[in-house]
C-alpha cells in the first residue's frame, strides 16, 4: 500500500463496447487447427475419404486419379491412375486395405491400398459412378451414380448382388449404416433420400429433401439420418418413419459435404460458399466457423480430429493438422500470460528451477517493471513520442484500443494539441489511415472524432504546405464521415419507422397507462454515434 | 421529553494544511488536526494520541525550546498551550485573547518564542518570554517585531541559531539574534522588481544562510546576509512550478523541496534525487532531527513517512481534503462496516466514523496524478460520482462506481467491483465505457434481492443490469419515460419493487418479472429523490421535491402525508431503522419516520452538512439513535454527530487513549486489533464461569472457559 504511492500506472486498453466474441471450448478446439497446407491438384477435388487404420492415409479423387497422401508429411504416397476418365468417389474399407473407387467411364474399380493395378473392375453403371462404398460385411460395396441406379456388388466374383433403380435422378451421395448390414442410404438430385434394405431388396424408406440431395450422413445408432442439400441441412427420425426433425441453414449457398467429427458430437459441412461450419449435435447450433479460400466440395476428419482435409472446385486441397496435445497445453498456458508478463518470465526463466540450500540467504531480485514505449514516454511527459510510439504499425493495427486510450491520457493532459502538431507527412499520413479505419467503429468514434477535429484544425492553417498525398487522405476521411453520417441518418428513420410499429402494437395489445416506454433488451443503443 | 442535543465533532479535517513536526526520537510526527494535535507512531501508522483542548483551529506546533518532551501550539483560539505529547496532559495555557496563526521557538533561545496574532487589518509577529509557571493573566510581555506578515506565516518565517528570517513576497527582513532584538534592529534585502514572488523560506541550522523558494519555481540559496549591500545569492531552478515547500536537513548539507508537481527533490551539493509520483502536490515537508525521516505533506490530505534512501516508509492518511464537495456522498458499507466516500482524487476513502480511522483509499479511476501547466487552469480530474453497495449472493459482495470528468464531459465509466474473499480487496469485474452517453448520472442503486443494479441519468433512462457468470454484467433494460429525466431510483426493502423518478413522477416495475412500468404517482413539482420506508414502513414511499416532502401509500396509491420544508438540500434513509433525514440548505435537520408527519427530531445545525450518513451502532444514548447513529460532513470535511450535552465531553475526548503502549513491533497493529477483542471476550467469560458455577452444567462451557483462559495468558 504504501510504495505504490510512486508506482507509474500504465495505460490500460481504452474499453471496448460490446461483449468480445465468446472464447467457448469449440472454438479453442478448432483454433487448434494449424495453418492450412495446400497442394495443387489436377481438377477439382471431389471427394477426400481418410484409411481407417493406420498409418491414416487419405486418399484424394481429382481429375482422372486417385492420390493417397500422408498426413504426417502432406507427401503423396501412391498414385491411382488406372482410370480412363475423372475418378470419384474413392473410399477405404473398414480394415483399410482395400479402396474402391467410381470412373466416369461408369466401371467401378477396387484397389489393393498397397498394389497399383485394380483387384476386380465391376462393369454394369451406364453411366459415371459417383458413389462407390464398402457395406458392413467386408465383402460387398455398393456404388451408384448418373444412371438413377444403386448396385450392390459381391467382391470376390465382380457379380450384383441387389440393383435399385428406385431414383428419378442423378445419385450423388450415399451411405451404409453402421450398425445394421443391410441397410443403404442414398441421396439423389430427385431430392428424395432413399433407404434400402438389402433383405427385402426394397425401398423401405423415402424422405424429401426439397432440394437435390448432395450428402447424407447417418448416425452410428442408426436411428437419425441427416441430409444435405441447397442450402440447408435436414435431420430425419428413422425410427419415426422419416419424421423431420429440424432443419439447419446456416449456409448461403449449396452445401456439398456433410462429416461427423471423431466421436460424433459434432458435424461439419461444406458448402459452395467457402465455409466449413461445425455444429454440436445436441442443438444444431453453430459452434465454429471455418474460412476457405474457394468453394468447397468435399472433406474429411481424420482420427481424433488430428486433420481437417478439404477438397475445393478450384483444385486445391487444403490440410489443416492439429495441434499437438503437448504444445497445446502449453499455448494455452501463454495465452493466461499476459504480453508483459511472458517477456519477463524469459528473461529471468534461467533461475526458477534453483531450489537454495538450507541456510542459505535468499534475496529476491527486485524485478524492474517493464513498461511499454508509450507509457515509458508518458513517464518522461515526452508527449509527442509517447503519440508515435502508439502509432507503429504493431501498435496501431493490432491494438487499437491501445492507441485509443493514449489519445485519451493525452486529452486527459491537455497535451493532445502539442503531440498532434508537427508531425510530417509520414508520421501525418499514419495518423490519419488510423483515423480513417477506426473512425466508424462505435467504441473509438466519440475520441477520434475529437482528434480528427483538432488534426484538422492544425493542419488546415497550412494547407498549402500539407503534401498531395496527406491530402488525399484528408478526403477519404472526409468522406468516410459523410458516409457515415448518412449511415446515421438512415438508422435513425429506420429506429423512428420501428418505434411507430412498437408503440401502436403495444398500444393495441394493452391500454396501459404507460404510453411511451420501450424497452429495450440491447445493451448499447446502436446509434449513439456522435455526427461531426 | 426531549434531551438537548448538540453535535460535536468526531474526526476528519485536514492533517495536511499545517505544518507536522517529528518528535525528537523520531518515533512520533505530530500534526494539528482540526482542533486536536494527533499524535502518529511513525513505526505502526496509527494515530497514538489525541492532544485535545483547543476549541478552536490549531495554527501550528513547535518543540518547546527547552523540555524535550514537550510542545506548543498555537489556535485560533488566542491560547498557546504546552503540553507533554507522549502522555497527552495539557500542562499550561497563555491566553492572548487574540487569534494566533503560528508560533516559533528555538532550542538557542530557550526563554522566548514568537507568535503571529491575527489583527484585523496585519498579522504581526510578536515575541513573548516562555515562563515555567502557567500565566493566568491575560498581560503577558510582548514585543512587536514584524509587521504585516503575509497570511501562510509557517512557510514564511524561519529561524536558525543566530538569526531570524521574515519573507514577504520581495522582501526579506532578517533579525540577528532575535530573542532580544528590538523592532528596529534588521536588516531589510529587497528583491529587485522583476524577480518572482517568495512562496517559502528556510534556514540553514547552523550557517549563516537561508533558502527561499519562488513561484516560478526557482530556488534561491541566500549567503552573507548580515551585510545589507553584498548579499549573494545563488539561483537553481528545477521546478517548473512554485514551489511549495523547502526545509534544509537538519545538518545542512542538503535541502528538500516539493511543489505543484508532486516530486520531491532532494537539492544536493551538485547533483538532485528525485522522488516522483507522490500523488498530489506538497505542501509541506518535515525532516527528522537525525535527518533519516522525511514527512511529506500532500494536498491531498495523506502524509508520506520518507526514509533518506527515498523509499517511503509509512503513510498517514487522513479524511478526504478541503475542497472536494462528495459528489459520491457518503454510504455506508456493511462488508467493512465502513463509511465510503470520495477520498483522494480518484479513490474511494473507506472510514471508521466511530473511531476516527481511514481503512483505505481505493484506487477507482487509476489515472497518474498530473499537475498543470499553467495553475490558473487546473487539469481536471476524472471524478467518482456514485457509488452503490450490493447485498452479498452466492458469498460475493459487489459494489459499482460511476466515474466522469465533468469539465470535460467525458471518460465516463460504470465500473463493477467483487470484493475477493481470497485476496481481501476489491476486484475490478466489468468496465462500462459510456452507459449514459455523458449525460449526467443521477443516482446507482443495487437490488437488496438480486444481483442487479440500476442506474439513471439525466437523459431520462434508467438501465438495469444484471451480473452474468461470463460475461460480467449486462445491461439487460433499460426503460424510460416520455423523455423525462430520471431522477432517482429506490427498491423496496424486500426487492420487489423498484420506483423510478421521472421528473414530477414515480412509476413503478418488477424488475425480475420483466413487466411494463406502472405509472403511479405523480405530483406538480419535479422529485428530487425518493425512498422506500423501511421495516414497518415498507408500504410507504417517500419523495422530496426542492419545497416539499412527500409521502405515499404503495399499497392503496394515495398520499399519506406531505409537508412543506423550505430549499430541501437531500434526503437520506436509515436502512437499519424506520428513520430518515431531510436536511435543508439552511442547515436544518429533520428526523422523522414516514409512518408520522412530525419530525421526531430537528435541529439548527451550526455547519454546512455537504453528506450524512447513518452508521449501526449499538451504544447510542440518544432515543431515536437507537439502531444507528447519524454522522454528518461538514463542508471542511470535519465528521460531526449528534450527542447528549451530558456527554460531550466523554464524546470530543473520543477514544482518548486507543492504544496505550507503544510496542513498536511489526505485530503491534495486529496486537492493538485483537487486544481489545480478547478483553471482550474476557468479560463475556467471567459472566460465564458465575452461570457455570451456580448450574454445574455444561461440560462445553467449562472448556470454553479453559480456552478462552490459554488465549488470554498467550496474549
Amino acid at each position: 500500500m504504501s510504495t505504490s504511492a510512486s508506482r507509474f500506472k500504465v495505460i490500460e486498453p481504452f474499453p471496448v463496447a460490446g461483449v468480445d466474441p465468446k472464447q467457448t471450448e469449440d472454438h479453442q478446439y478448432w483454433r487448434g487447427l494449424q495453418f492450412p497446407i495446400t497442394i495443387k491438384e489436377f481438377g477439382a477435388v471431389t471427394n477426400v475419404a481418410f484409411q481407417p487404420t493406420k498409418p491414416n492415409f487419405f486418399a484424394v479423387s481429382a481429375s482422372t486419379r486417385v492420390i493417397l497422401y500422408n498426413p504426417e508429411n502432406n507427401e503423396s504416397v501412391k498414385t491411382f491412375s488406372r482410370f480412363h476418365d475423372v475418378a470419384y468417389g474413392a473410399t477405404f474399407r473398414r480394415d483399410g486395405r482395400l479402396l474402391v473407387a467410381g470412373n466416369a467411364d461408369a466401371k467401378v474399380r477396387l484397389f489393393d491400398v498397397d498394389g497399383r493395378v485394380p483387384l476386380r473392375i465391376f462393369k454394369g453403371h451406364t453411366r459415371p459412378v459417383r458413389v462407390t462404398k464398402f457395406c458392413n460385411n467386408m465383402n460387398e460395396i455398393f456404388s451408384a451414380g448418373d444412371d438413377n441406379s444403386v448396385r450392390v456388388w459381391d467382391i470376390p466374383t465382380e457379380k450384383v448382388l441387389h440393383k435399385f433403380d428406385h431414383h428419378q435422378d442423378y445419385v450423388r451421395c450415399g451411405c451404409v449404416s453402421r450398425n445394421a448390414d443391410n441397410i443403404i442410404l442414398t441421396g439423389s438430385y430427385d431430392h428424395t433420400v432413399r433407404m434400402f434394405d438389402t433383405r427385402s431388396d426394397e425401398c423401405t424408406m423415402i424422405v424429401n429433401h426439397g432440394c437435390p440431395v448432395e450428402s447424407v450422413l447417418m448416425y452410428p445408432s442408426g436411428s437419425i439420418l441427416l441430409s444435405a442439400g441447397g442450402n440447408r441441412i435436414k435431420v430425419w427420425d428413422v425410427l419415426q418413419g422419416g419424421r423431420l426433425l429440424a432443419t439447419v441453414s446456416h449456409h448461403h449457398k449449396t452445401i456439398t459435404c456433410l462429416r461427423f467429427n471423431h466421436d460424433c458430437t459434432r458435424i461439419l459441412s461444406g458448402s459452395l460458399d467457402r465455409h466449413v461450419k461445425i455444429y454440436d449435435v445436441a442443438t444444431y447450433n453453430v459452434v465454429h466457423n471455418i474460412d476457405y479460400s474457394a468453394p468447397i466440395l468435399s472433406m474429411d476428419v481424420a482420427h481424433e480430429d488430428r486433420t481437417l482435409v478439404v477438397g475445393m472446385a478450384d483444385s486445391m486441397l487444403s490440410i489443416r493438422h492439429r495441434k499437438q496435445a503437448v504444445i497445446k497445453e502449453q499455448k494455452e498456458d501463454e495465452v493466461l500470460l499476459s504480453r508483459r508478463k511472458r517477456r519477463q518470465r524469459s528473461h529471468f526463466m534461467g533461475g526458477q528451477t534453483f531450489v537454495p540450500n538450507q541456510g542459505d540467504v535468499i534475496i529476491h531480485h527486485k524485478h524492474k517493471e517493464q513498461l511499454e514505449k508509450y507509457d515509458v514516454y508518458f513517464r518522461k511527459f515526452e508527449h509527442g513520442k509517447a503519440l508515435d510510439a502508439a502509432l507503429i504499425p504493431q501498435v496501431h493495427m493490432n491494438t487499437p484500443e491501445i492507441t485509443v486510450a493514449v489519445f485519451e491520457e493525452l486529452i486527459r493532459r491537455d497535451t493532445i494539441h502539442a503531440a498532434l502538431a508537427g508531425k510530417g507527412e509520414k508520421k501525418l499520413s499514419v495518423l490519419l489511415k488510423f483515423l480513417i479505419r477506426n473512425i466508424t467503429n462505435i467504441s473509438f468514434a466519440p475520441v477520434l472524432m475529437d482528434v480528427a477535429e483538432m488534426v484538422v484544425d492544425i493542419y488546415s492553417q497550412a494547407i498549402e504546405d500539407v503534401p498531395v498525398s496527406v491530402i488525399n487522405l484528408f478526403q477519404r476521411l472526409r468522406d468516410i464521415i459523410r458516409r457515415e453520417g448518412r449511415l446515421q441518418i438512415e438508422m435513425h428513420k429506420l429506429i423512428g419507422c420501428m418505434d411507430t410499429i412498437v408503440s401502436s402494437n403495444s398500444q393495441n395489445i394493452k391500454q396501459s397507462d404507460v404510453d411511451n416506454s420501450t424497452i429495450n433488451a440491447s445493451n448499447t443503443d446502436p446509434v449513439s454515434l456522435k455526427k461531426s | 421529553m426531549k434531551e438537548s442535543l448538540q453535535i460535536v465533532q468526531t474526526g476528519g479535517s485536514s492533517i495536511t494544511k499545517f505544518n507536522s513536526i517529528f518528535s525528537h526520537d523520531s518515533k512520533y510526527l505530530l500534526c494539528p488536526c482540526g482542533n486536536l494535535v494527533k499524535v502518529f507512531s511513525v513505526a505502526t501508522g496509527e494515530c497514538f494520541q489525541r492532544l485535545n483542548g483547543h476549541c478552536k483551529l490549531v495554527t501550528m506546533i513547535c518543540h518547546h525550546p527547552r523540555v524535550q518532551l514537550q510542545i506548543l501550539s498555537s489556535s485560533l483560539d488566542g491560547t498557546v498551550k504546552v503540553w507533554d505529547y507522549e502522555d497527552g496532559i495539557l500542562l499550561s495555557t497563555c491566553d492572548f485573547n487574540v487569534p494566533l496563526l503560528g508560533i516559533f521557538a528555538h532550542s538557542c533561545y530557550s526563554t522566548v518564542a514568537f507568535v503571529i496574532q491575527q489583527s484585523d487589518d496585519s498579522n504581526e509577529l510578536y515575541r513573548f518570554t516562555l515562563n515555567t509557571i502557567p500565566s493566568k493573566t491575560s498581560d503577558i510581555a510582548c514585543s512587536l517585531l514584524a509587521k504585516n506578515v503575509v497570511k501562510d506565516c509557517s512557510k514564511r518565517i524561519a529561524f536558525s541559531e543566530k538569526f531570524a528570517v521574515v519573507s514577504y513576497s520581495n522582501r526579506l527582513l532578517v533579525f540577528i539574534n532575535p530573542q532580544h532584538a528590538e523592532r528596529d534592529e534588521k536588516i531589510r534585502h529587497v528583491l529587485k522588481d522583476n524577480a518572482p514572488a517568495i512562496t517559502c523560506i528556510s534556514c540553514h541550522p547552523v550557517e549563516e544562510c537561508f533558502a527561499t523558494g519562488h513561484a516560478n519555481g526557482e530556488i534561491r540559496i541566500w549567503f552573507n546576509i548580515s551585510d545589507v549591500k553584498n548579499v549573494i545569492s545563488s539561483i537553481q531552478h528545477w521546478h517548473s512550478l512554485e514551489v511549495l515547500s523547502l526545509k534544509f536537513s537538519s545538518s545542512g548539507s542538503t535541502v528538500l523541496s516539493g511543489g505543484h508537481e508532486g516530486v520531491l527533490v532532494q537539492w544536493l551539493e551538485d547533483s538532485k534525487n528525485f522522488l516522483p509520483r507522490l500523488g498530489s502536490a506538497i505542501t509541506n515537508v518535515a525532516v527528522s532531527k537525525d535527518s533519516t525521516l522525511f514527512a511529506v505533506s500532500l494536498l491531498d490530505n495523506s502524509i508520506l513517512i520518507i526514509t533518506n534512501y527515498f523509499t517511503i516508509k509509512q503513510t498517514f492518511d487522513g479524511f478526504t481534503a478541503i475542497g472536494q464537495n462528495l459528489p459520491c456522498g457518503i454510504c455506508y458499507d456493511s462488508n467493512t462496516n465502513a463509511c465510503v466516500t470520495n477520498g483522494k482524487p480518484g479513490h474511494l476513502l473507506f472510514y471508521l466514523p466511530d473511531k476516527d480511522i481511514q481503512l483505505y483509499n481505493l484506487d477507482i479511476v487509476s489515472r497518474n496524478f498530473i499537475s498543470s501547466v499553467d495553475l490558473e487552469k487546473p487539469l481536471s480530474k476524472t471524478n467518482i460520482l456514485k457509488v452503490g453497495f450490493g447485498g452479498t449472493f452466492d458469498g460475493v459482495k459487489h459494489m459499482a462506481t460511476m466515474e466522469f470528468d465533468q469539465a470535460k464531459q467525458r471518460d465516463e465509466k460504470l465500473k463493477f467491483w467483487r470484493f475477493s474473499d481470497t485476496d481481501q480487496q476489491w476486484v475490478l469485474e466489468t468496465i462500462v465505457k459510456s452507459p449514459h452517453d455523458g449525460c449526467g448520472i443521477t443516482s446507482l442503486t443495487f437490488s437488496p434481492a438480486n444481483n442487479a443494479c440500476v442506474t439513471t441519468s439525466q437523459a431520462g433512462f434508467a438501465k438495469i443490469w444484471f451480473k452474468h457468470d461470463e460475461e460480467g454484467w449486462l445491461c439487460e433494460m433499460s426503460l424510460s419515460f416520455r423523455d423525462l429525466p430520471c431522477n432517482d431510483s429506490t427498491f423496496s426493502e424486500d426487492g420487489s419493487v423498484l420506483a423510478l423518478a421521472f421528473g414530477h413522477t414515480v412509476c413503478f416495475c418488477d424488475i425480475s418479472n420483466n413487466e411494463e412500468m406502472q405509472l403511479m404517482l405523480s405530483h406538480s413539482e419535479s422529485i428530487k429523490s425518493i425512498f422506500f420506508g423501511r421495516q414497518s414502513c415498507q408500504h410507504l414511499l417517500v419523495a422530496a421535491t426542492s419545497e416539499e416532502l412527500l409521502c405515499w401509500n404503495v399499497m392503496t396509491k394515495s398520499m399519506y402525508w406531505s409537508s412543506h420544508i423550505h430549499k430541501i438540500n437531500f434526503l437520506i434513509c436509515d436502512i437499519h431503522s424506520e428513520n430518515m433525514a431531510v436536511f435543508t440548505n439552511s442547515n436544518k435537520i429533520f428526523v422523522f419516520q414516514p409512518s408520522d408527519k412530525q419530525p421526531h427530531y430537528s435541529h439548527n445545525l451550526s455547519i454546512d452538512v455537504t453528506a450524512a450518513c447513518f452508521v449501526p451502532s449499538k451504544n447510542c444514548h440518544i432515543a431515536w439513535q437507537a439502531k444507528s447513529e447519524l454522522y454528518l460532513v461538514s463542508k471542511e470535511m470535519s465528521v460531526h454527530k449528534f450527542c447528549v450535552k451530558s456527554e460531550v465531553d466523554d464524546a470530543s475526548n473520543l477514544s482518548r487513549m486507543i492504544i496505550k503502549s507503544d510496542q513498536v513491533t511489526p505485530m503491534s497493529n495486529y496486537l492493538s486489533s485483537t487486544q481489545q477483542k480478547t478483553a471482550k471476550t474476557v468479560n463475556s467469560n467471567r459472566l460465564q464461569e458465575t452461570t457455570v458455577d451456580v448450574s454445574k452444567c455444561s461440560f462445553h462451557s467449562s472448556e470454553i472457559i479453559k480456552c478462552g483462559k490459554s488465549l488470554i495468558k498467550f496474549v
